[in-house]
């Protein structure tokens, strides 16, 4: 059975703010959403561990045309590397069972 | 003719001419004229070819029985030399001979039309290089053109860039602005032989050509779509933001109807994270961009696309020293989808990763069979353009195996010659030659091809290639009793620490875990540990791993080194004083030290030494 995937800010990361612009920051380093699909997403992470799926989901642009499956991946893999510093991901439970 | 040449005295050119006119007289008289006219015609024909074969001989003379004329030249004759199965060689004073007579035989127009049938020939052989040699014999500019664009239509790892660099680079710039396929290939080009600039340039010039056409016209099609190529594939873009870049190419793709150029995912290599780019980065996140990415990037890439995801998590997990069989059985069970309908690059990559797993198994024996397997199948069905990384593979397995008879092999036949001006895409062969030459004792030569090889990788933020730079740079200064040693290997274990990387560190096993457990590195004690366990494993799999043979017992003096080169020549003791303006006494005593140094009891056995530690 394929195993459900979590993604979980790295403990000391906390939702910050500048200008309107929603980010995160962790160990003095920060990085803002880019959109509001990536300011869901983190306000989402910053209240509690989301799955892949949800997160994916929040990601999606609000307006505008649907989007194809590969439009959606690719966003949600631009969203993991980029913000891939403040969080981790694991499998099945959310923390602290995580520790691959 | 001796007579001749001793009435002058000394063999200077003008008697070698004239002996040479009175051979070729001689030949003309008591060889050639005794042939049937049909042969002399072939015999002239081919004579322009260092080597032919009998479908070369039918299209130059037009002669359907030219093979059988070959066949009966080659029984009844000694003017043909044994050469690779199929190709004919002529001996060099008889082709010199042959050279000659076509001289007198046919006219300018006349040769100019052998050499464009036999680059017609090559054409259809796919050997470009020849075909646009032919070409350049006859001026035909045009050919040659059409040729390079032909060419630039392909990617990196299909095309011959390298092959015909020369033509390339001769090509007017006129020319190469009026053409978007030229520029996208110069700009890859030049990238690829870490000329930056250049490469900037040609990208640059090919946005202008764009911004200067009307969107509905095709050649702003053509211009978009090879800068969308150049996006993804420059190397010195990185993979950094390739997310993104991808995103808008398929975007920009989809509303215009933009042709994206075929490209490379590995580049031809047995690794897809560090393949056509680094995806080293990516690796901090492979559970989550497998989940994410696998199925879009089979739709997407297609037929490039088929095992790709399942590779590339399969691999980041062997680095990390996860646990990766599940994901290699997952691996391997696609394998015959891979086969059937996807591309020979990722079953490389996957066969690639299988013989490394056995490899770190210490089953070298099994790992040799799985990548010679595939490589006798990649010959059958031609797909020659990854038997290069193939060999070097073969190397680095046999290595471990202690064969030096086959590092030996490798290095005379197939290890890249040009150690300054690197080409970009045989990487690794030259991280391969560089652990032959350690192996070999020669750690001088290795740091030089590192340190070219260092600054492209940093430019092009190739984390795992400088993670192997930094090893081999760390084994090569500890070896050398050098403490740059120690920053070498620090650099190594920040990155690998920084990515979780176990793996690249320990397959190096006993050639790295001295320095391993001699370090003063701390900035994670756990990381370390873990590298120290995982090296022992390998370390007592493969315990001679990277050890010379022979090495230096101590470096050779100055004087030792010249008196080696001339000992290496099978000079005697007196021949080395008379060069040197030494004493015989002085001569033998150097001599002695020398054999002493090599470890070796007989002067021949001194050369054969000195050669492996490449120190003549």
């Amino acid at each position: 059975m394929e195993k459900t995937l979590f993604v979980v800010l790295k403990p000391g990361a906390e939702l910050t703010e500048m200008d309107g612009c929603v980010g995160i920051q962790r160990d003095g380093k920060s990085r803002f959403a880019q959109n509001e699909g990536q300011a869901a997403a983190l306000r989402a992470l910053a209240r509690q561990p989301q799955t892949l799926a949800v997160v994916s989901a929040l990601l999606r642009a609000r307006d505008g045309p649907e989007k194809e499956e590969w439009e959606i991946a690719l966003t949600t893999a631009a969203f993991i590397l980029d913000f891939g510093d403040f969080f981790d991901t694991c499998g099945t439970d959310p923390p602290p069972a995580c520790s691959r | 003719m001796l007579r001749l040449l001793s009435e002058q005295g000394s063999y200077s050119e003008a008697a070698l001419n004239v002996g040479r006119q009175q051979l070729f007289l001689y030949f003309d008289e008591m060889v050639y004229r005794r042939f049937e006219v049909p042969l002399k015609q072939l015999l002239i024909e081919v004579a322009p070819f260092e080597t032919f074969d009998a479908e070369l001989a039918r299209l130059l003379s037009g002669d359907s029985r030219a093979g059988e004329l070959v066949a009966r030249l080659q029984e009844s004759t000694s003017m043909m030399e044994p050469g690779a199965p199929e190709q004919l060689t002529l001996r060099p004073i008889f082709r010199s001979f042959l050279l000659w007579k076509l001289g007198q035989e046919l006219n300018a127009d006349e040769q100019k039309a052998l050499f464009s049938r036999a680059g017609l020939y090559y054409e259809l052989r796919d050997e470009m290089k020849r075909a646009l040699d032919c070409y350049a014999r006859v001026g035909d500019h045009r050919r040659i053109s059409e040729l390079l664009v032909k060419n630039a239509e392909m990617h990196v790892g299909v095309g011959q860039y390298l092959e015909m660099e020369q033509y390339y680079f001769a090509m007017p710039r006129e020319e190469i602005l009026r053409s978007p396929t030229l520029m996208a290939g110069m700009s890859m080009l030049c990238s690829l032989f870490m000329d930056f600039d250049r490469s900037e340039h040609w990208y640059q010039e090919l946005q202008n050509f764009a911004a200067g056409r009307k969107k509905s016209e095709p050649e702003y099609r053509d211009a978009r779509g090879r800068l969308a190529y150049l996006d993804i594939a420059l190397p010195q873009r990185g993979s950094k933001g390739l997310i993104e870049i991808i995103a808008s190419v398929f975007q920009v793709m989809g509303d215009k109807q933009l042709k994206l150029p075929a490209f490379s995912v590995t580049s031809t290599l047995p690794s897809l994270m560090n393949g056509g780019k680094d995806f080293c980065e990516w690796s901090k996140k492979d559970d989550i961009l497998y989940a994410t990415m696998r199925k879009p990037v089979e739709g997407i890439l297609g037929r490039d696309g088929v095992g790709l995801a399942d590779c590339a998590i399969c691999e980041s997990y062997f680095e990390k020293g996860e646990e990766y069989q599940p994901k290699l059985l997952t691996l391997l069970s696609r394998l015959s989808d891979i086969q059937r309908y996807g591309s020979p690059d990722i079953e490389f990559a996957a066969v690639g990763l299988l013989s490394r797993a056995q490899m770190a198994q210490g089953q070298a024996q099994m790992a040799f069979a799985s990548v010679e397997n595939l490589r006798g199948r990649f010959v059958e069905t031609g797909e020659t353009r990854f038997l290069p990384n193939m060999d070097a593979l073969l190397c680095r397995i046999r290595m471990r195996q202690g064969d030096a008879v086959f590092l030996d092999r490798w290095m005379k036949e197939k290890a890249p010659k040009d150690d300054l001006r690197i080409w970009a895409l045989h990487r690794y062969l030259y991280l391969t030659k560089a652990m032959v030459q350690i192996a070999n004792g020669a750690c001088i030569n290795a740091l030089m091809i590192l340190a070219r090889l260092l600054p492209y990788t940093e430019k092009c933020n190739r984390i795992m290639d400088q993670i192997y730079i930094h090893i081999l740079s760390a084994v090569c200064h500890f070896r050398m009793g050098n403490q740059q040693w120690r920053k070498e290997l620090s650099l190594v274990l920040d990155l690998t620490c920084e990515y979780g990387f176990i793996c690249p560190v320990a397959e190096y096993g006993a050639a790295i875990l001295p320095l391993l457990t001699a370090c003063d590195w701390k900035k994670d004690g756990t990381h370390l540990e873990k590298l120290i366990a995982a090296t022992r494993i390998q370390a007592v799999n493969y315990p001679l791993f990277l050890k010379p043979e022979v090495k230096l017992a101590e470096p050779l003096t100055a004087a030792e080194q010249q008196v080696l080169k001339l000992l290496c020549h099978n000079m005697s003791n007196q021949e080395i004083c008379d060069i040197l303006g030494i004493k015989l006494a002085t001569a033998k005593t150097h001599v002695s030290r020398i054999l002493q140094k090599l470890g070796v009891n007989r002067r021949s056995e001194a050369k054969e030494a000195a050669e492996k530690l490449e120190l003549i």
